[in-house]
């Protein structure tokens, strides 16, 4: 990093601080803590829903994901319109009628308290493991960046999202989101703009989409049966539909982000605006990723892109470090000079000279790919504890060897004041849930001054819990996955007992209440004991608990006088 | 504000939020909306399952 990136670094994150801060600073009752405020406009919550749901982890794992596997990413979104056009219809108006602050409270008018507070403390858990991860991620950068431990950048960064959102509030958070969207959007723009600019010196442009697709980078649509595949056009679909049903309909950091506006029609439509921009922008972000690796096809990429664990393992096993160096060497050489061969073949419409070139490249690619998972071995075999996994620093890497002087400052400012903006949304549903579900039922007499009291606190200690977990989180794998699966461990269950709360009339509360905990056992037995990919947990946890539900009423029956409140409901 | 653990409050009355009665409202221009973002995503499906021979047609 150069002074210049520093410079632009500490003005973008100040000005985004500074911004937040002047927005919250009338924040003087629990009621706009925690709700935030009527007067934000549709297209001010839409980008605060987007912007919620794209944090760092967006911006540094998902162009990794593209790296290593293509497009085919794309298909976990394809149930999102579906999704914003069913809450849109059926959930939202529901939730406005009922003047609700968080979607658990529904849960306690439809069924009982238990059933409320075993479903809030789902979300707490959930969102306090996924908020870890969302503090691990921009640590990275800053690692990467600065040389520091990881132990220190996760507290930093944790404890600045902290100071921030205890400061702010719901209502920063929504205004500042709207800045954030703004930075991120010129940042991805500015990253695939220079990705190109260094593809084209060495490849023309349309030879460099032909050479990506004859890697299979651009097969998007997989459409395929398979269960045991994570990312089909039917998973995407149906398991991708019950996940973002769950995610925007009963996880409070969303919830409070459209809650929080005037007249139902704006929530309604911030919703559908989410379901037309996110399948594009995260298209666009994979795009990057693909531009990443064809960069990397036609110039060196490291034998890792996780250098710190390189440089390790390069102390320990010299000697096995340099060979695997040197096959990466010729090998690249090789598949570089079928490259150029492959590049002459289209320039010469000669069909069988490019199959021919393109069938070496893969070889070679193959071979490539065989030597990094030799290097993986080498590292963990150098440091049992280490972990070798790179696809999340593959786009920080290109980033800080290539990016000109002050874009750099720039991208890392984006990743950073990404994180600090979803976190900030999850740490502020947090806090509001704990009081909301938990402090005033057992506090009904607090005065407003306590539970604004009550709900600062409770933001801080769930930082401290997202600090502690960001803390483990080197553990995982790809971090853009493995926030997706522990969503995916609670959604299901979560969405099915609001989905028999609106349809199943007869279903009581000790029903509802105990499907849930079948459910949640049902999802954790197949991610234990089958190869079930994690986007079915949604759809089976949410069956389980439809299904044992209705069952489980036989045996507890709603009362006759309870069905009297449903109108209303 | 509050009611016992395992009361129902739509019952009997103590849940810590109301649920007013209120008449839906018309569905105006909604089903229009929803339907271009519907639209939409099949043309983005399709559109995607093209890419590969849109974007890199046999010389």
């Amino acid at each position: 990093m150069t002074r210049l990136d520093w410079l632009v670094l500490g003005g973008t994150l100040a000005a985004i601080v500074g911004y937040g801060w002047w927005k919250g600073r009338s924040v003087t009752t629990a009621d706009s803590y925690l709700r935030g405020g009527a007067d934000l406009r549709w297209w001010t919550l839409g980008l605060s829903i987007v912007a919620t749901q794209a944090s760092a982890i967006t911006f540094l794992s998902v162009p990794g994901q593209a790296y290593e596997d293509g497009l085919g990413f794309i298909q976990f979104y394809f149930g999102l319109p579906v999704a914003m056009v069913l809450l849109s219809a059926v959930l939202v108006p529901r939730f406005h009628r009922l003047k609700l602050t968080t979607a658990y409270q529904f849960l306690e008018l439809r069924f009982d308290r238990r059933t409320r507070q075993l479903v809030a403390l789902l979300f707490l858990i959930s969102r306090g493991l996924a908020s870890g991860l969302a503090i691990y991620a921009p640590a990275l950068v800053l690692s990467a960046v600065l040389g520091w431990p990881a132990v220190w950048t996760n507290g930093l960064l944790g404890l600045a999202t902290i100071v921030y959102t205890v400061l702010g509030g719901s209502r920063a958070v929504s205004r500042t989101q709207t800045l954030q969207m703004a930075v991120i959007l010129t940042g991805m723009v500015a990253a695939f703009a220079v990705a190109l600019s260094l593809i084209a010196p060495q490849l023309p442009l349309g030879q460099a989409v032909h050479l990506a697709g004859a890697l299979g980078k651009l097969n998007a649509v997989d459409l395929t049966l398979r269960t045991d595949t994570r990312y089909t056009l039917w998973a995407g679909l149906f398991g991708g539909l019950f996940l973002q049903l769950a995610y925007f309909g009963t996880d409070q950091s969303q919830v409070q982000r459209y809650l929080a506006g005037g007249p139902v029609g704006e929530s309604r439509m911030a919703l559908l605006l989410n379901g037309l921009v996110k399948i594009p922008m995260q298209l666009f972000i994979l795009c990057v990723g693909v531009a990443v690796f064809t960069f990397y096809q036609l110039s060196p990429p490291p034998l890792s892109f996780n250098q710190a664990e390189l440089s390790r393992a390069r102390a320990a096993l010299p000697a096995e470090v340099r060979a695997l160096e040197e096959t990466h060497q010729a090998t690249f050489t090789s598949k570089r000079a079928a490259i150029t061969r492959y590049s002459a073949a289209l320039s010469a419409r000669d069909a069988v000279a490019e199959r021919a070139a393109a069938a070496e490249i893969a070889l070679a690619e193959k071979g490539l790919k065989g030597v990094r998972a030799k290097v993986r071995e080498v590292m963990k075999r150098a440091h049992p504890e280490a972990d070798p996994k790179d696809s999340d620093f593959i786009f920080l890497r290109f980033v800080l060897d290539h990016f000109p002087s002050g874009l750099v400052g720039l991208l890392v400012a984006v990743i950073l004041s990404a994180a600090m903006s979803a976190n900030s949304a999850a740490l502020s549903a947090l806090g509001t849930t704990s009081v909301v579900d938990f402090f005033d039922p057992a506090r009904p007499g607090a005065t407003d001054a306590q539970r604004l009291r009550a709900a600062r606190l409770a933001t801080a200690v769930w930082g401290a819990v997202a600090v502690g977990f960001a803390w483990s989180a080197a553990l995982l794998d790809n971090l853009i996955q493995a926030v997706n699966v522990i969503g995916s461990l609670f959604y299901g269950p979560m969405l099915g007992v609001f989905l028999a709360g609106f349809f199943l009339k007869k279903v009581s509360g000790r029903a509802a209440f105990w499907a849930v905990l079948l459910g949640e056992a049902a999802v954790g037995l197949c991610a234990r004991f089958s190869d079930v990919g994690y986007l079915w947990f949604n759809v089976i946890g949410c069956a389980v608990v439809l299904g044992s539900a209705l069952l489980l009423t036989l045996a507890f029956p709603r009362p006759p006088e309870a069905a009297g409140a449903e109108a209303a409901l | 504000v509050g009611s016992e653990p395992g009361a129902n409050p739509a019952q009997d009355g103590s849940a810590t939020v109301s649920a007013p009665a209120e008449p839906r409202p018309p569905l105006g221009a909604w089903p229009r909306l929803y339907a271009v973002v519907l639209g939409m995503l099949a043309l983005e499906i399709a559109l995607l399952k093209l890419l590969p021979s849109l974007l890199t047609p046999a010389p």
